[in-house]
Order: structure tokens, then C-alpha cells, then sequence
């Protein structure tokens, strides 16, 4: 039955495509609902707040709705969805550099806790990689962090990144290669005192 | 060994990216060669680490709602911002308004806007012999089954076809005026032909049709969803396997595997029954087959023996349950 049912949705995926194209919001939503978290996800990797990946993801949206017309390929759906967040976030580099900005999250990002003993469960652990980890992209210039934020985590294909950025895969590999080796330094410390390499 | 050669190749190797061939050259070689395997299983950790940094990152609840306020209201100022530069509208608005200063002159507009339709209609369905009666033109509505010479229909319903035949009939005609109720009945029969729904046979189709792809589209956003959560399992899986004892301790660190092996295992068992309700045989048995991992994860003790972890560590590599949660 699932095999069966697999033919007939990926039918009822295209079709779903070819309706919202013609204006229908409730196939949009459904869209919507299928790829906003890795949309989501991947705003937030980039530029580490919430409330910039919330405003940032609607963006996304809001521009794929207008342009959905323009989309040739029902299978390119997901990069095509990427395409639009990259250019939506590096706009946002833009104007964020322009206005010499700094928010309040990547303020209180900056500032830990001076005793560590104040939460010594794995909770307090992982939250501090994941500082180190955010503290640490932000280093990475935009495209290095791109490739690596699709690659590292967001396991999509070499295949599929060049699409997103157009780039060469041979550049990317190049790309993903130094920011892995800049990653892995910057996060020594971190990972010698866990034992975690 | 010519492990130079091979070292580009790990990474690929890590990444998913080798073809069947390639991959099982460098996976005999790892085997042989135990620098390489330890370069290959930092490599592996590196990017297990790295992926618990979106684990926990999830979009608002409410996304969707906040989006669709954003659709309308981009909408709205497009609607605006189109009125505003086309410049008959402008024109329209400056003329209405300038009209609203003086009641007298709008009515009067009004009154000559109504009488120039009203003559412009009469204009459009007059018939020429009954502007040559001289009197106004009987409307003639073609309708169907009714003669090409558009023969009225009287209220009683006989029809009178020889109107130009008979001109002492038509004379008189002249002098009366038409029977008002014939008019405004062929209008309506018009009006009614033309707006009357067609019947909507098709209609019983769609609807039958739309509750098969309702299900269908349930069931793709069980399977999504399902996706998802046998992507976490795995890396909670993987992250219990690998899992290190604490500093100074002959205890296992596994305290935030715990926790989220409580958090999968309650949508774990949503799934499982939503996938049971629908019939989808094969989400059901991989949700099934993972269950007894998280149930046993979270129930450890707060400080569980070595052998309690060392059992589930080792029915997690003998059951290959990563490779096939990878095979979802």
C-alpha cells in the first residue's frame, strides 16, 4: 500500500505545486508546512536569533508566493525555497552591516555565566557547544558559513548546494574544506576539555 | 599504504558523497589501516557534534498564522500602491469628490447617468419596425424555442406571430402601449436562462475526490513527520552509543540522552497510533521497532550501571538499528 501511495503522492506533490501556483493558499500551506522548519533552521544557523530567522522565514515565504510562477521544476521546490532564504539573508547581511547593528540576543550571547558550576548538568553543556558552535560561524565568511551550514548541518548534496549558490562543487568542497579546518579551531578548546575528540 | 590518496576521500566519505565503488575501496582500506580509521572516526564525531546544534532549533507554532497576516497585508498595499498609480483613479476620485461638495449637481449627474443607460439600452434591443410603428419597440428577447422573428409572449401565453402581417392590428399597437407584464416576463425568462447553474454532476466527484487526497496528503504529513523524528532517533542513537564515561567516574554521561529519549518516545508513540489508524504498515513496524530503545534510554536510573548501559549500547550495534533508521 505505501509503495502504491508513494506514486500517487509524489502525483499529489506536483499537483500540489500546480495548484498553488494558480493562487490556491491552502496548497500553499501545505508547502508551507512541509519546508518551513529546514527553511527555519537554516536562517537561524546563519545569522544565530530567532527573532531575525521568525521575520526572515516569512520573508522567504512571502517572496516564494509571489514567484512561485516562476518555478519550472516541481522536484527543485527545496532549493529553489533555499535560493530565496540565501539571497533573503545576505540582503539582511547587507543592511545589518550598513546599520552597524548588533541585537540583543547576539549581545547576551556573548556574555556566559562566570561560574560554570551554576549548571552542571549535560543541559548547561550542550547549550555552551552550541554557543561555542554559534560564536564560531560568525567568524566564517558568508559563503564558507552557507556551504557549511548546508553541508554540516543541513546534510544536503554537493549536487544541491551548487543549485542553491551556483557555484562550482569543486569550490565548494574547497570552501567546506577551510571552514571545517577554521571550525575545528576555533572549537579545540571546547572539544579537548570534553574529551569529545 | 598510500593513505595521502585516501584522506580527500574520507571526507567524501563522511559526507555521503562517494559512489557504491569508491566507497567500498576506502571502507577496506579504513579496515587496513588504523590511522586512517581513527582520522575517519574523528571526522564522524566532528560532524555528530555538530548536528546537535539545530536539534532543539524549531520554528514558532504560530508561523504559519503570523505568516498569513503578513500575506494579507502585503497584499493590501499592493492593492493600494496599484490604485494610487494609475492615474484614473486619481482623476475618478478628484471628480467624486468635488461632486460630494455639492449634493444638487451629484444627483443631477446621477439622474443623467440613469437616463443616458436607461436610452442606451432601450437603444441596444429596439426592434426597427417597432421604431417605425413610431411607438416604443416591444423588447424582443430570443429565446429559446421561440421564433426568429422574436415573437412576444403574451401573459396569457399565446403567441402572436403576425404582427407585421396585420396592420390594423399593428395601428393599434401603436396607441397602446406594450403589455407591460410581457416585457419585464421575457426579461426574466432571459436572465433566468442565463444565470440558472448548470447542474453539478461533477460536483459529487471532487468531493469524493478531495477526501481521498485529504487522506492521501494526512498520511505524506505522517510520513514527513515520521522522517523527522527517525532523524533524531538516529543521532540520539548515535550520540548514546558513543557515549563516554564521566570525568572521575565508572558511570556513563548520559544524562542528556535521557532526556531526549523521553521527549522522542512521547511523539513516538503519537506517531505510531496515528500510523496505525491509517494502515501505513511500514511506518508503523520502523516506529514500532525503534520504541523499545527509547523506552529503555529513558528509563534508566539516574545513575545507571555499566552493564545496564553497556546491554542497550550493545543491542544498538548488533541490531544495526542505525543503518536502517539511516534507510528510512
Amino acid at each position: 500500500m505505501l509503495y502504491h501511495a508513494s506514486g500517487e503522492i509524489k502525483n499529489l506533490t506536483d499537483s500540489i505545486v500546480a495548484k498553488a501556483q494558480s493562487g490556491d493558499q491552502e496548497a500553499f500551506g501545505l508547502i508551507f508546512e512541509e519546508h518551513h522548519r529546514f527553511i527555519y533552521k537554516f536562517i537561524y544557523a546563519m545569522l544565530g536569533e530567532h527573532s531575525l530567522a521568525e521575520e526572515l522565514t516569512q520573508e522567504t515565504f512571502l517572496g516564494a508566493y509571489k514567484n512561485l510562477y516562476s518555478l519550472r521544476e516541481e522536484a527543485a521546490l527545496k532549493t529553489w525555497l533555499c535560493t530565496i532564504a540565501k539571497n533573503t539573508v545576505y540582503k539582511s547581511f547587507r543592511s545589518r552591516q550598513k546599520e552597524g547593528k548588533q541585537s540583543e540576543d547576539e549581545v547576551e550571547s556573548l556574555n556566559l555565566p562566570d561560574d560554570k558550576n551554576l549548571l552542571p548538568d549535560q543541559q548547561f553543556l550542550n547549550k555552551e557547544l552550541n554557543q561555542f558552535i554559534r560564536e564560531a560561524l560568525e567568524t566564517l565568511d558568508e559563503d564558507k558559513r552557507l556551504v557549511f551550514i548546508l553541508k554540516e548541518l543541513q546534510y544536503l548534496s554537493y549536487k544541491e548546494i551548487s543549485d542553491i549558490t551556483g557555484e562550482a562543487i569543486s569550490k565548494l568542497k574547497t570552501d567546506l574544506h577551510r571552514a571545517k579546518i577554521k571550525m575545528r579551531t576555533l572549537l579545540r578548546p571546547y572539544l579537548e576539555v570534553k574529551n569529545e575528540l | 599504504m598510500n593513505c595521502e590518496k585516501y584522506l580527500h576521500l574520507l571526507d567524501d566519505l563522511v559526507e555521503g558523497e562517494l559512489d557504491e565503488p569508491t566507497r567500498e575501496q576506502v571502507d577496506l582500506h579504513i579496515f587496513a589501516c588504523s590511522e586512517c580509521a581513527s582520522h575517519f572516526e574523528r571526522l564522524k564525531k566532528e560532524k555528530q557534534l555538530y548536528s546537535r546544534y539545530l536539534f532543539e532549533i524549531e520554528p514558532p507554532k504560530a508561523l504559519w498564522v503570523k505568516f498569513q497576516n503578513k500575506l494579507e497585508a502585503d497584499q493590501q498595499q499592493t492593492i493600494l500602491a496599484a490604485q494610487k498609480s494609475f492615474p484614473v483613479f486619481e482623476w475618478t476620485a478628484k471628480i467624486l469628490g468635488f461632486l460630494r461638495l455639492d449634493p444638487a449637481l451629484t444627483i443631477a449627474g446621477a439622474l443623467v447617468l440613469f437616463a443616458v443607460g436607461v436610452g442606451f439600452f432601450f437603444s441596444f434591443f429596439a426592434d426597427e419596425r417597432g421604431v417605425e410603428n413610431g411607438g416604443l419597440a416591444p423588447i424582443q428577447v430570443m429565446l429559446p424555442g421561440i421564433p426568429e422573428n422574436g415573437a412576444l409572449f403574451t401573459p396569457s401565453g399565446n403567441q402572436n406571430n403576425d404582427l407585421a402581417k396585420d396592420k390594423g392590428k399593428a395601428e393599434n399597437s401603436k396607441n397602446k402601449a406594450p403589455n407591460p407584464s410581457s416585457k419585464p416576463f421575457a426579461i426574466k425568462q432571459k436572465e433566468t436562462i442565463k444565470t440558472q447553474p448548470k447542474k453539478d454532476i461533477s460536483a459529487e466527484f471532487t468531493y469524493l475526490a478531495k477526501e481521498e487526497q485529504m487522506q492521501i496528503l494526512e498520511i505524506k504529513a505522517l510520513e514527513t513527520e515520521t522522517a523527522q523524528q527517525m532523524e533524531k532517533i538516529e543521532l540520539l542513537l548515535r550520540s548514546f552509543r558513543n557515549a563516554r564515561l564521566a570525568e572521575g567516574s565508572e558511570q556513563f554521561d548520559i544524562a542528556y540522552e535521557k532526556q531526549q529519549a523521553r521527549k522522542l518516545l512521547a511523539k513516538n508513540i503519537e506517531l505510531r497510533q496515528k500510523s496505525e489508524s491509517y494502515g501505513t504498515l511500514f511506518t508503523e513496524e520502523m516506529l514500532s521497532r525503534v520504541e523499545p530503545y527509547l523506552l529503555d534510554i529513558a528509563n534508566l536510573d539516574s545513575n545507571p550501571s555499566l552493564a545496564q548501559v553497556l546491554e542497550i549500547k550493545e543491542r544498538v550495534k548488533n541490531q544495526n538499528i542505525i543503518a536502517s533508521l539511516q534507510s528510512f
